[in-house]
Protein backbone atom coordinates (compact mmCIF):
# COMPACT_ATOMS: atom_id res chain seq x y z
CA UNK A 1 0.00 0.00 0.00
CA UNK A 2 1.48 3.58 -0.79
CA UNK A 3 -0.21 5.51 2.36
CA UNK A 4 2.20 2.75 4.28
CA UNK A 5 5.07 4.26 3.06
CA UNK A 6 4.82 8.27 3.82
CA UNK A 7 3.45 9.02 7.00
CA UNK A 8 0.12 10.68 6.69
CA UNK A 9 -0.53 14.07 7.75
CA UNK A 10 -2.52 14.75 10.83
CA UNK A 11 -6.27 14.17 10.16
CA UNK A 12 -8.22 17.03 10.74
CA UNK A 13 -10.49 16.58 13.76
CA UNK A 14 -13.67 17.65 14.84
CA UNK A 15 -11.36 19.14 17.58
CA UNK A 16 -9.15 21.39 15.25
CA UNK A 17 -11.64 22.80 13.62
CA UNK A 18 -13.43 20.30 11.27
CA UNK A 19 -17.23 20.32 11.26
CA UNK A 20 -17.81 17.06 12.62
CA UNK A 21 -19.76 15.92 9.45
CA UNK A 22 -17.19 16.78 6.87
CA UNK A 23 -14.98 15.05 8.96
CA UNK A 24 -16.86 12.22 8.97
CA UNK A 25 -16.82 11.81 5.58
CA UNK A 26 -14.36 12.42 4.20
CA UNK A 27 -11.56 10.82 7.13
CA UNK A 28 -13.18 7.18 6.23
CA UNK A 29 -10.06 5.36 7.68
CA UNK A 30 -9.18 2.33 5.68
CA UNK A 31 -9.79 -1.21 6.58
CA UNK A 32 -8.84 -1.42 10.29
CA UNK A 33 -5.93 -3.85 10.82
CA UNK A 34 -3.58 -4.38 7.24
CA UNK A 35 -2.81 -8.11 9.03
CA UNK A 36 -2.36 -11.21 6.44
CA UNK A 37 -5.81 -12.80 7.84
CA UNK A 38 -9.53 -11.73 6.93
CA UNK A 39 -10.96 -9.12 9.15
CA UNK A 40 -13.45 -10.13 11.80
CA UNK A 41 -17.13 -9.35 10.07
CA UNK A 42 -20.21 -8.82 12.47
CA UNK A 43 -23.48 -7.45 11.57
CA UNK A 44 -26.11 -5.87 13.47
CA UNK A 45 -29.72 -4.82 13.64
CA UNK A 46 -29.04 -1.81 15.34
CA UNK A 47 -30.78 0.30 12.35
CA UNK A 48 -34.23 1.56 13.71
CA UNK A 49 -35.30 3.16 10.38
CA UNK A 50 -38.20 2.08 8.78
CA UNK A 51 -37.26 1.73 5.43
CA UNK A 52 -34.95 -1.03 6.95
CA UNK A 53 -37.71 -3.10 7.58
CA UNK A 54 -39.48 -1.99 3.89
CA UNK A 55 -38.16 -4.18 1.62
CA UNK A 56 -38.58 -8.01 1.81
CA UNK A 57 -34.69 -8.71 2.84
CA UNK A 58 -33.56 -7.18 5.88
CA UNK A 59 -30.32 -5.40 5.54
CA UNK A 60 -28.14 -6.03 8.50
CA UNK A 61 -25.45 -3.20 8.52
CA UNK A 62 -21.31 -5.31 8.20
CA UNK A 63 -18.92 -4.34 10.20
CA UNK A 64 -15.56 -4.88 9.54
CA UNK A 65 -12.94 -5.18 12.25
CA UNK A 66 -13.67 -4.41 16.35
CA UNK A 67 -16.43 -3.26 17.58
CA UNK A 68 -14.60 -0.44 18.72
CA UNK A 69 -13.79 0.80 15.91
CA UNK A 70 -17.07 0.58 14.30
CA UNK A 71 -16.96 0.63 10.36
CA UNK A 72 -20.20 -0.75 9.44
CA UNK A 73 -19.44 -2.67 6.43
CA UNK A 74 -22.32 -2.17 3.54
CA UNK A 75 -23.76 -5.27 2.60
CA UNK A 76 -23.12 -6.12 -0.64
CA UNK A 77 -26.56 -5.04 -2.28
CA UNK A 78 -26.00 -1.43 -0.37
CA UNK A 79 -22.01 -1.35 -1.51
CA UNK A 80 -23.62 -0.61 -4.91
CA UNK A 81 -24.33 2.80 -4.33
CA UNK A 82 -22.39 6.03 -3.53
CA UNK A 83 -22.31 5.49 0.45
CA UNK A 84 -22.44 9.75 0.87
CA UNK A 85 -26.25 8.90 -0.84
CA UNK A 86 -27.25 5.92 1.19
CA UNK A 87 -29.39 6.38 3.98
CA UNK A 88 -27.51 4.61 6.91
CA UNK A 89 -24.38 7.03 6.72
CA UNK A 90 -26.84 10.08 6.96
CA UNK A 91 -28.88 8.48 9.80
CA UNK A 92 -26.13 7.13 11.76
CA UNK A 93 -22.52 8.63 12.52
CA UNK A 94 -21.54 5.27 11.68
CA UNK A 95 -19.25 5.66 8.68
CA UNK A 96 -20.14 2.70 6.21
CA UNK A 97 -17.45 1.11 4.32
CA UNK A 98 -18.31 -1.79 1.57
CA UNK A 99 -16.09 -4.59 2.20
CA UNK A 100 -14.71 -4.65 -1.26
CA UNK A 101 -15.36 -1.59 -3.59
CA UNK A 102 -16.50 -2.23 -7.09
CA UNK A 103 -16.23 -5.93 -6.89
CA UNK A 104 -19.20 -7.97 -8.66
CA UNK A 105 -21.87 -8.31 -5.63
CA UNK A 106 -22.36 -12.14 -6.82
CA UNK A 107 -19.10 -12.88 -5.77
CA UNK A 108 -18.80 -10.89 -2.76
CA UNK A 109 -22.00 -12.73 -1.29
CA UNK A 110 -20.10 -15.73 -1.70
CA UNK A 111 -17.10 -15.00 0.13
CA UNK A 112 -19.09 -13.64 2.77
CA UNK A 113 -20.95 -16.58 3.29
CA UNK A 114 -17.82 -18.07 3.45
CA UNK A 115 -16.76 -16.07 5.81
CA UNK A 116 -19.94 -16.02 8.22
CA UNK A 117 -20.74 -19.73 8.45
CA UNK A 118 -17.24 -20.82 8.77
CA UNK A 119 -18.13 -24.36 7.30
CA UNK A 120 -17.18 -25.23 3.47
CA UNK A 121 -19.78 -27.08 2.26
CA UNK A 122 -18.42 -27.72 -0.78
CA UNK A 123 -21.06 -26.41 -3.23
CA UNK A 124 -21.55 -28.48 -6.76
CA UNK A 125 -18.86 -26.25 -8.28
CA UNK A 126 -16.29 -26.82 -6.08
CA UNK A 127 -13.69 -29.41 -7.04
CA UNK A 128 -12.12 -32.14 -5.16
CA UNK A 129 -9.28 -31.62 -3.69
CA UNK A 130 -8.67 -34.88 -2.14
CA UNK A 131 -6.52 -35.86 -4.67
CA UNK A 132 -4.01 -33.26 -3.72
CA UNK A 133 -3.25 -33.10 -0.37
CA UNK A 134 -0.03 -34.73 0.18
CA UNK A 135 0.24 -38.15 1.74
CA UNK A 136 2.27 -37.27 5.19
CA UNK A 137 5.43 -37.87 5.62
CA UNK A 138 6.10 -40.49 7.76
CA UNK A 139 9.43 -40.84 9.10
CA UNK A 140 11.44 -44.70 8.88
CA UNK A 141 10.69 -45.95 12.10
CA UNK A 142 7.15 -44.93 12.03
CA UNK A 143 5.59 -47.32 9.30
CA UNK A 144 1.79 -47.64 8.92
CA UNK A 145 -0.13 -50.52 10.58
CA UNK A 146 -1.23 -51.63 7.00
CA UNK A 147 3.18 -51.51 6.14
CA UNK A 148 3.64 -53.26 9.34
CA UNK A 149 1.38 -56.35 8.39
CA UNK A 150 0.82 -56.78 12.38
CA UNK A 151 -2.61 -58.04 12.69
CA UNK A 152 -4.92 -56.46 15.30
CA UNK A 153 -3.62 -58.31 18.07
CA UNK A 154 -7.11 -60.54 18.94
CA UNK A 155 -8.02 -59.94 21.88
CA UNK A 156 -7.91 -63.01 24.04
CA UNK A 157 -10.96 -64.87 24.40
CA UNK A 158 -11.84 -65.51 28.21
CA UNK A 159 -11.75 -69.46 28.30
CA UNK A 160 -14.11 -70.91 30.25
CA UNK A 161 -11.38 -72.48 32.57
CA UNK A 162 -9.95 -68.65 33.18
CA UNK A 163 -13.47 -67.59 33.84
CA UNK A 164 -13.87 -70.07 36.61
CA UNK A 165 -10.75 -68.88 37.99
CA UNK A 166 -11.05 -65.72 38.17
CA UNK A 167 -14.54 -66.47 39.69
CA UNK A 168 -12.39 -68.09 42.54
CA UNK A 169 -9.82 -64.99 42.84
CA UNK A 170 -12.55 -62.69 43.39
CA UNK A 171 -13.93 -64.40 45.95
CA UNK A 172 -10.54 -65.18 47.52
CA UNK A 173 -10.18 -61.03 47.27
CA UNK A 174 -13.46 -60.35 49.20
CA UNK A 175 -13.43 -63.16 51.90
CA UNK A 176 -9.58 -62.74 52.39
CA UNK A 177 -8.97 -65.74 52.48
CA UNK A 178 -4.78 -66.72 51.28
CA UNK A 179 -4.78 -70.05 49.60
CA UNK A 180 -5.76 -69.86 45.95
CA UNK A 181 -7.18 -73.24 44.53
CA UNK A 182 -7.06 -72.79 40.91
CA UNK A 183 -6.38 -77.06 40.55
CA UNK A 184 -8.35 -79.01 38.42
CA UNK A 185 -9.37 -76.67 36.06
CA UNK A 186 -7.96 -77.72 32.65
CA UNK A 187 -6.16 -73.76 32.05
CA UNK A 188 -4.18 -73.81 29.29
CA UNK A 189 -2.99 -70.29 30.01
CA UNK A 190 -3.85 -67.92 32.61
CA UNK A 191 -3.60 -64.15 31.77
CA UNK A 192 -1.94 -61.33 33.30
CA UNK A 193 -5.72 -59.69 34.15
CA UNK A 194 -6.86 -62.90 35.98
CA UNK A 195 -3.66 -63.37 38.43
CA UNK A 196 -2.96 -59.52 39.02
CA UNK A 197 -5.90 -59.16 42.31
CA UNK A 198 -4.43 -62.03 43.88
CA UNK A 199 -1.77 -59.41 44.95
CA UNK A 200 -4.83 -57.95 46.85
CA UNK A 201 -5.30 -60.27 48.77
CA UNK A 202 -5.09 -59.09 52.12
CA UNK A 203 -5.87 -61.27 55.44
CA UNK A 204 -8.42 -60.45 57.78
CA UNK A 205 -6.65 -60.50 61.41
CA UNK A 206 -7.69 -62.31 64.15
CA UNK A 207 -8.40 -60.67 66.87
CA UNK A 208 -8.14 -62.16 70.58
CA UNK A 209 -8.97 -60.59 73.82
CA UNK A 210 -6.17 -59.44 75.40
CA UNK A 211 -3.51 -60.11 73.11
CA UNK A 212 -2.34 -56.83 71.36
CA UNK A 213 -3.75 -56.12 67.60
CA UNK A 214 -1.12 -56.97 65.06
CA UNK A 215 -1.49 -57.00 61.74
CA UNK A 216 -0.34 -60.09 59.96
CA UNK A 217 1.78 -60.69 57.13
CA UNK A 218 0.10 -61.59 54.08
CA UNK A 219 0.83 -65.32 53.31
CA UNK A 220 -0.26 -66.05 50.07
CA UNK A 221 -0.71 -69.89 48.63
CA UNK A 222 -1.16 -70.39 45.23
CA UNK A 223 -2.22 -74.35 43.70
CA UNK A 224 -2.40 -74.42 40.12
CA UNK A 225 -1.85 -78.39 40.28
CA UNK A 226 -3.90 -80.65 37.51
CA UNK A 227 -3.40 -77.66 34.48
CA UNK A 228 -2.56 -77.92 31.33
CA UNK A 229 -0.31 -74.49 31.30
CA UNK A 230 2.18 -74.59 29.23
CA UNK A 231 4.00 -71.63 29.89
CA UNK A 232 4.94 -70.61 33.43
CA UNK A 233 2.36 -67.47 34.23
CA UNK A 234 5.16 -64.94 34.57
CA UNK A 235 2.79 -62.36 36.26
CA UNK A 236 2.66 -64.74 39.07
CA UNK A 237 6.34 -63.09 40.26
CA UNK A 238 4.48 -59.82 40.99
CA UNK A 239 3.20 -61.36 44.04
CA UNK A 240 5.54 -60.59 46.45
CA UNK A 241 3.95 -62.86 49.72
CA UNK A 242 3.77 -65.95 47.73
CA UNK A 243 5.05 -68.38 49.69
CA UNK A 244 4.11 -71.72 48.58
CA UNK A 245 2.88 -72.11 44.35
CA UNK A 246 2.24 -75.69 43.21
CA UNK A 247 2.47 -76.30 39.20
CA UNK A 248 2.30 -80.14 39.98
CA UNK A 249 1.22 -82.11 36.59
CA UNK A 250 1.34 -79.27 34.17
CA UNK A 251 2.94 -79.51 30.54
CA UNK A 252 5.93 -76.46 31.68
CA UNK A 253 9.06 -76.62 29.14
CA UNK A 254 10.81 -73.94 31.10
CA UNK A 255 10.88 -71.73 34.06
CA UNK A 256 11.45 -68.47 33.37
CA UNK A 257 14.41 -66.64 35.24
CA UNK A 258 11.95 -63.59 36.95
CA UNK A 259 11.36 -66.80 39.37
CA UNK A 260 14.32 -65.19 41.35
CA UNK A 261 11.42 -62.22 42.21
CA UNK A 262 10.10 -64.43 44.38
CA UNK A 263 11.87 -63.69 47.95
CA UNK A 264 9.26 -65.19 50.25
CA UNK A 265 9.14 -68.33 48.47
CA UNK A 266 9.70 -70.90 50.75
CA UNK A 267 7.97 -74.35 48.67
CA UNK A 268 7.99 -74.80 44.91
CA UNK A 269 6.44 -77.95 43.36
CA UNK A 270 7.26 -78.36 40.09
CA UNK A 271 6.48 -82.24 39.58
CA UNK A 272 5.09 -84.02 36.43
CA UNK A 273 6.25 -81.27 34.02
CA UNK A 274 8.30 -81.48 31.42
CA UNK A 275 10.87 -79.40 32.11
CA UNK A 276 14.89 -79.99 31.01
CA UNK A 277 16.49 -77.57 33.46
CA UNK A 278 16.13 -75.36 35.90
CA UNK A 279 17.45 -71.53 36.19
CA UNK A 280 19.83 -70.42 38.30
CA UNK A 281 17.65 -68.31 40.14
CA UNK A 282 16.38 -71.02 41.96
CA UNK A 283 19.54 -72.24 43.10
CA UNK A 284 19.99 -68.09 44.30
CA UNK A 285 16.13 -68.73 46.29
CA UNK A 286 17.82 -71.93 48.01
CA UNK A 287 20.76 -69.49 49.42
CA UNK A 288 21.27 -66.08 51.14
CA UNK A 289 18.67 -64.32 48.40
CA UNK A 290 15.58 -66.79 49.37
CA UNK A 291 13.47 -68.76 51.47
CA UNK A 292 13.19 -71.57 49.19
CA UNK A 293 13.78 -74.84 51.19
CA UNK A 294 10.77 -77.40 49.41
CA UNK A 295 11.57 -77.91 46.09
CA UNK A 296 9.72 -81.08 44.42
CA UNK A 297 11.28 -81.76 40.92
CA UNK A 298 9.88 -84.93 40.64
CA UNK A 299 8.88 -86.79 37.10
CA UNK A 300 10.54 -84.65 34.62
CA UNK A 301 12.18 -85.40 31.61
CA UNK A 302 15.96 -84.04 33.20
CA UNK A 303 18.84 -83.68 31.67
CA UNK A 304 20.79 -86.24 33.36
CA UNK A 305 24.38 -86.02 33.41
CA UNK A 306 26.52 -88.98 31.44
CA UNK A 307 27.64 -91.89 33.91
CA UNK A 308 31.04 -92.16 33.55
CA UNK A 309 32.10 -89.15 34.04
CA UNK A 310 29.88 -87.59 36.81
CA UNK A 311 31.43 -91.28 38.84
CA UNK A 312 34.63 -89.36 38.23
CA UNK A 313 33.85 -86.17 39.19
CA UNK A 314 32.03 -87.52 42.35
CA UNK A 315 35.28 -89.06 43.37
CA UNK A 316 37.61 -86.39 42.50
CA UNK A 317 36.17 -83.92 44.42
CA UNK A 318 34.88 -83.21 47.87
CA UNK A 319 31.37 -83.69 49.79
CA UNK A 320 29.89 -80.68 47.86
CA UNK A 321 30.85 -81.78 44.31
CA UNK A 322 30.83 -79.58 41.22
CA UNK A 323 29.16 -81.64 38.22
CA UNK A 324 28.85 -79.63 35.27
CA UNK A 325 28.95 -79.83 31.58
CA UNK A 326 31.72 -78.11 29.65
CA UNK A 327 31.00 -74.20 28.73
CA UNK A 328 29.74 -72.92 25.83
CA UNK A 329 31.33 -69.67 24.56
CA UNK A 330 29.27 -67.57 22.36
CA UNK A 331 29.84 -64.50 20.78
CA UNK A 332 27.34 -61.25 21.40
CA UNK A 333 25.61 -62.29 17.61
CA UNK A 334 24.71 -65.69 19.52
CA UNK A 335 27.18 -67.52 17.64
CA UNK A 336 28.78 -70.92 19.16
CA UNK A 337 32.78 -70.82 19.00
CA UNK A 338 32.93 -73.42 21.49
CA UNK A 339 33.03 -77.48 20.49
CA UNK A 340 30.48 -78.09 23.06
CA UNK A 341 27.20 -76.96 22.54
CA UNK A 342 23.74 -76.98 24.66
CA UNK A 343 21.12 -78.89 23.23
CA UNK A 344 18.83 -76.55 21.26
CA UNK A 345 16.03 -74.85 23.36
CA UNK A 346 13.69 -75.16 20.66
CA UNK A 347 13.63 -78.23 20.07
CA UNK A 348 12.75 -79.24 23.75
CA UNK A 349 8.95 -79.52 23.60
CA UNK A 350 8.92 -82.37 20.81
CA UNK A 351 11.20 -84.68 22.84
CA UNK A 352 10.12 -86.56 25.59
CA UNK A 353 12.31 -88.88 26.71
CA UNK A 354 15.21 -87.43 28.95
CA UNK A 355 18.27 -86.34 27.24
CA UNK A 356 22.17 -87.43 28.19
CA UNK A 357 24.74 -84.83 28.98
CA UNK A 358 28.95 -84.78 29.03
CA UNK A 359 30.11 -84.03 31.47
CA UNK A 360 33.49 -82.14 31.99
CA UNK A 361 36.32 -82.70 34.81
CA UNK A 362 35.54 -80.52 36.51
CA UNK A 363 39.10 -79.74 37.38
CA UNK A 364 39.54 -78.76 33.61
CA UNK A 365 38.05 -75.74 31.47
CA UNK A 366 38.06 -75.80 27.86
CA UNK A 367 38.20 -72.26 25.92
CA UNK A 368 37.88 -72.44 22.11
CA UNK A 369 41.22 -72.80 20.59
CA UNK A 370 40.49 -71.88 16.84
CA UNK A 371 40.02 -68.43 18.01
CA UNK A 372 42.25 -65.60 18.01
CA UNK A 373 41.55 -62.20 20.31
CA UNK A 374 41.88 -59.03 18.93
CA UNK A 375 43.47 -56.94 21.35
CA UNK A 376 40.89 -54.75 22.01
CA UNK A 377 38.85 -58.04 22.79
CA UNK A 378 40.95 -58.16 26.34
CA UNK A 379 38.25 -55.92 27.60
CA UNK A 380 35.37 -56.87 25.65
CA UNK A 381 35.38 -60.35 25.79
CA UNK A 382 37.90 -61.23 29.33
CA UNK A 383 37.20 -58.37 31.12
CA UNK A 384 34.22 -59.93 33.59
CA UNK A 385 32.84 -56.54 34.93
CA UNK A 386 34.56 -53.76 32.75
CA UNK A 387 32.81 -52.05 29.29
CA UNK A 388 30.75 -53.45 27.52
CA UNK A 389 30.57 -53.47 23.67
CA UNK A 390 28.97 -51.33 21.88
CA UNK A 391 26.63 -53.63 20.52
CA UNK A 392 25.15 -54.90 23.60
CA UNK A 393 24.50 -51.22 24.86
CA UNK A 394 22.43 -51.07 21.77
CA UNK A 395 20.85 -54.13 22.10
CA UNK A 396 20.03 -53.48 25.95
CA UNK A 397 18.28 -50.28 25.15
CA UNK A 398 16.28 -52.20 22.15
CA UNK A 399 14.95 -54.79 24.44
CA UNK A 400 13.64 -52.81 26.72
CA UNK A 401 11.54 -50.95 24.55
CA UNK A 402 7.77 -51.66 24.36
CA UNK A 403 6.55 -54.24 22.32
CA UNK A 404 5.02 -52.93 19.46
CA UNK A 405 8.15 -50.71 18.90
CA UNK A 406 10.07 -53.81 18.95
CA UNK A 407 7.83 -55.26 16.29
CA UNK A 408 8.71 -52.40 14.47
CA UNK A 409 12.46 -52.89 14.81
CA UNK A 410 11.89 -55.81 13.90
CA UNK A 411 9.45 -55.24 10.94
CA UNK A 412 12.61 -52.76 9.44
CA UNK A 413 15.29 -55.33 10.15
CA UNK A 414 13.39 -58.02 8.16
CA UNK A 415 12.67 -55.72 5.17
CA UNK A 416 16.72 -54.70 4.81
CA UNK A 417 17.51 -58.36 5.20
CA UNK A 418 21.46 -57.10 5.06
CA UNK A 419 21.34 -57.98 9.07
CA UNK A 420 20.67 -61.35 9.23
CA UNK A 421 22.89 -61.66 12.57
CA UNK A 422 21.72 -58.51 13.89
CA UNK A 423 17.89 -59.84 13.98
CA UNK A 424 18.90 -62.80 15.43
CA UNK A 425 20.93 -61.23 18.49
CA UNK A 426 17.85 -58.81 18.58
CA UNK A 427 15.36 -61.94 18.84
CA UNK A 428 16.93 -63.63 21.10
CA UNK A 429 17.89 -60.85 23.67
CA UNK A 430 14.35 -59.86 23.25
CA UNK A 431 13.15 -63.51 24.30
CA UNK A 432 15.66 -63.21 27.56
CA UNK A 433 14.15 -59.91 28.56
CA UNK A 434 10.69 -61.16 28.27
CA UNK A 435 11.29 -64.09 30.55
CA UNK A 436 12.71 -61.53 33.31
CA UNK A 437 16.12 -60.84 32.35
CA UNK A 438 19.71 -62.52 32.53
CA UNK A 439 22.23 -62.02 35.58
CA UNK A 440 25.83 -63.17 35.34
CA UNK A 441 25.86 -66.33 37.51
CA UNK A 442 29.29 -65.38 38.29
CA UNK A 443 29.25 -61.80 38.91
CA UNK A 444 25.69 -61.17 39.41
CA UNK A 445 25.68 -58.48 36.95
CA UNK A 446 22.89 -57.90 34.38
CA UNK A 447 23.20 -58.80 30.92
CA UNK A 448 21.40 -58.58 27.72
CA UNK A 449 22.91 -61.31 25.61
CA UNK A 450 25.09 -65.07 27.26
CA UNK A 451 28.27 -65.41 26.52
CA UNK A 452 28.89 -68.31 27.76
CA UNK A 453 26.34 -70.89 29.24
CA UNK A 454 27.34 -74.28 31.13
CA UNK A 455 24.70 -77.04 33.08
CA UNK A 456 25.83 -77.49 36.65
CA UNK A 457 23.86 -80.58 38.25
CA UNK A 458 23.06 -79.96 41.76
CA UNK A 459 21.04 -82.52 44.13
CA UNK A 460 19.08 -80.18 46.54
CA UNK A 461 17.00 -82.66 48.40
CA UNK A 462 19.12 -85.40 48.63
CA UNK A 463 21.80 -85.43 51.21
CA UNK A 464 23.08 -88.59 49.21
CA UNK A 465 24.27 -88.53 46.18
CA UNK A 466 22.27 -90.53 43.74
CA UNK A 467 22.71 -89.69 39.77
CA UNK A 468 18.51 -89.85 39.78
CA UNK A 469 18.44 -86.85 41.86
CA UNK A 470 20.64 -84.44 40.39
CA UNK A 471 18.73 -81.33 38.63
CA UNK A 472 20.37 -79.38 35.86
CA UNK A 473 20.04 -75.89 36.36
CA UNK A 474 21.45 -73.75 33.64
CA UNK A 475 23.81 -70.70 34.39
CA UNK A 476 25.14 -68.61 32.04
CA UNK A 477 28.51 -65.64 32.29
CA UNK A 478 28.35 -62.33 30.82
CA UNK A 479 32.28 -62.64 29.74
CA UNK A 480 34.37 -65.42 28.28
CA UNK A 481 36.40 -65.49 32.06
CA UNK A 482 32.75 -65.37 33.69
CA UNK A 483 32.92 -69.74 34.11
CA UNK A 484 33.07 -72.05 36.92
CA UNK A 485 35.61 -71.74 38.77
CA UNK A 486 37.78 -74.92 38.46
CA UNK A 487 38.93 -76.83 41.74
CA UNK A 488 41.86 -78.32 42.00
CA UNK A 489 42.77 -82.07 42.46
CA UNK A 490 43.01 -82.60 45.90
CA UNK B 1 49.33 -37.14 8.40
CA UNK B 2 48.82 -40.55 8.44
CA UNK B 3 51.40 -41.31 11.39
CA UNK B 4 49.35 -38.41 13.38
CA UNK B 5 48.06 -39.43 17.26
CA UNK B 6 44.48 -38.19 15.67
CA UNK B 7 42.42 -39.05 13.05
CA UNK B 8 39.24 -37.82 11.24
CA UNK B 9 35.79 -39.33 11.16
CA UNK B 10 33.14 -38.35 8.48
CA UNK B 11 29.27 -38.70 8.65
CA UNK B 12 27.39 -38.90 5.80
CA UNK B 13 25.84 -36.06 6.47
CA UNK B 14 29.37 -33.91 6.76
CA UNK B 15 30.31 -33.73 10.64
CA UNK B 16 33.56 -34.48 11.55
CA UNK B 17 34.90 -35.78 14.74
CA UNK B 18 38.41 -35.66 15.37
CA UNK B 19 39.49 -38.94 17.60
CA UNK B 20 42.35 -40.15 19.57
CA UNK B 21 43.37 -42.73 16.88
CA UNK B 22 44.52 -45.40 19.70
CA UNK B 23 41.22 -44.89 20.60
CA UNK B 24 38.99 -45.66 17.99
CA UNK B 25 41.24 -48.97 16.69
CA UNK B 26 38.89 -50.22 19.63
CA UNK B 27 36.65 -50.70 16.06
CA UNK B 28 37.95 -53.59 14.23
CA UNK B 29 36.62 -51.84 11.03
CA UNK B 30 38.29 -48.80 11.26
CA UNK B 31 41.46 -50.39 12.14
CA UNK B 32 41.82 -52.18 8.61
CA UNK B 33 40.99 -48.68 7.06
CA UNK B 34 43.47 -47.38 8.81
CA UNK B 35 46.29 -50.36 8.16
CA UNK B 36 45.69 -51.40 4.77
CA UNK B 37 46.53 -49.45 1.29
CA UNK B 38 43.75 -47.26 1.37
CA UNK B 39 43.48 -43.86 0.81
CA UNK B 40 42.07 -43.87 4.98
CA UNK B 41 45.28 -44.91 5.84
CA UNK B 42 47.27 -42.04 4.08
CA UNK B 43 45.09 -38.95 4.99
CA UNK B 44 43.84 -40.26 8.62
CA UNK B 45 40.30 -39.63 7.38
CA UNK B 46 37.21 -42.07 7.43
CA UNK B 47 33.86 -41.52 5.55
CA UNK B 48 31.06 -43.46 6.65
CA UNK B 49 28.72 -42.86 4.10
CA UNK B 50 25.80 -45.16 6.60
CA UNK B 51 26.22 -42.82 9.61
CA UNK B 52 24.62 -40.54 10.47
CA UNK B 53 26.38 -37.38 12.51
CA UNK B 54 24.22 -38.06 15.62
CA UNK B 55 25.26 -41.50 15.40
CA UNK B 56 28.26 -41.46 14.90
CA UNK B 57 28.82 -38.94 17.95
CA UNK B 58 27.24 -41.22 20.14
CA UNK B 59 30.00 -44.09 18.19
CA UNK B 60 32.71 -41.59 19.44
CA UNK B 61 31.68 -41.00 22.63
CA UNK B 62 31.98 -45.06 22.64
CA UNK B 63 35.19 -45.00 21.93
CA UNK B 64 36.55 -42.68 24.55
CA UNK B 65 34.20 -44.39 27.01
CA UNK B 66 36.28 -47.50 26.36
CA UNK B 67 39.28 -45.73 25.69
CA UNK B 68 38.94 -44.73 29.39
CA UNK B 69 37.38 -47.49 30.55
CA UNK B 70 39.76 -49.97 29.40
CA UNK B 71 41.45 -51.71 32.53
CA UNK B 72 38.96 -51.22 34.72
CA UNK B 73 36.47 -52.83 36.44
CA UNK B 74 32.92 -52.52 37.73
CA UNK B 75 32.29 -49.49 34.84
CA UNK B 76 29.02 -48.06 34.86
CA UNK B 77 26.94 -48.96 31.81
CA UNK B 78 26.44 -46.28 29.20
CA UNK B 79 23.18 -45.19 28.31
CA UNK B 80 21.75 -45.05 24.61
CA UNK B 81 19.11 -43.04 23.48
CA UNK B 82 16.18 -44.67 22.31
CA UNK B 83 15.89 -42.75 19.29
CA UNK B 84 18.77 -43.98 17.79
CA UNK B 85 19.62 -47.07 19.34
CA UNK B 86 18.56 -49.17 16.14
CA UNK B 87 20.66 -47.26 13.64
CA UNK B 88 23.61 -47.46 16.87
CA UNK B 89 22.94 -51.21 17.14
CA UNK B 90 23.97 -51.25 12.97
CA UNK B 91 26.58 -49.09 13.15
CA UNK B 92 28.26 -51.06 15.81
CA UNK B 93 27.86 -54.37 13.67
CA UNK B 94 29.31 -52.53 11.01
CA UNK B 95 32.02 -51.47 13.10
CA UNK B 96 32.78 -54.70 14.47
CA UNK B 97 31.74 -52.98 18.27
CA UNK B 98 30.36 -56.21 19.45
CA UNK B 99 32.13 -58.93 21.57
CA UNK B 100 33.11 -61.73 19.49
CA UNK B 101 36.44 -63.13 18.48
CA UNK B 102 38.03 -63.79 15.43
CA UNK B 103 38.32 -67.63 14.10
CA UNK B 104 41.73 -68.07 13.76
CA UNK B 105 42.42 -69.00 9.79
CA UNK B 106 44.21 -72.18 9.80
CA UNK B 107 47.03 -72.49 7.73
Amino acid sequence: MADEQVLPTLPKTPFNGASKRAWAQANAPPPSVSTSSDPAVFSSDDDPALEAYESARRHKRRYVGTWYEQHAALSSDSAMGDHSSSPFVRSSPIVCRPLRRKAGARQQKREFRKLDSGIFMGGPDSTDTEGDVPTPYTPKFFASPAQLKISPRSQPQLSEAEAVARERIKRCVENGTQEVDLSDLGLNSISTETIAPIADIEPIPVVVKGVSFRQADPDIKIYLYNNNLKDFPSSLVNIEPLTFLTLRNNDLTEIPTCIGKLKNLKTLNLAQNKLRYLPAEILRLMGDEGKLVMLHTASNPWWMAEKVSFEAATTNCGPNPLIRTPVEFLGSDGRIYSRFRLPLFGDLAESTGSLELEVEDPTELEMPQDVSYREQDDNRLLNPKGARSLFEYALKTLTQLPEPELEEVNYWLEVDEGYPDVREALNQAAEAHRRGGLTCSVCNRGMVVPLTRWVEFKAPAATKLDRELLIPFLKVGCSWKCVPACQSRS
Amino acid sequence: MSDSKYITLISYDGFEFVVLREAALVSETIGAMLRGPFREAQTGRCEFGEIRGPVLEKVVEYFHYHYANRNQTDVPDMDIPVDICLELLMAADFLGLDSKPQMRDIS
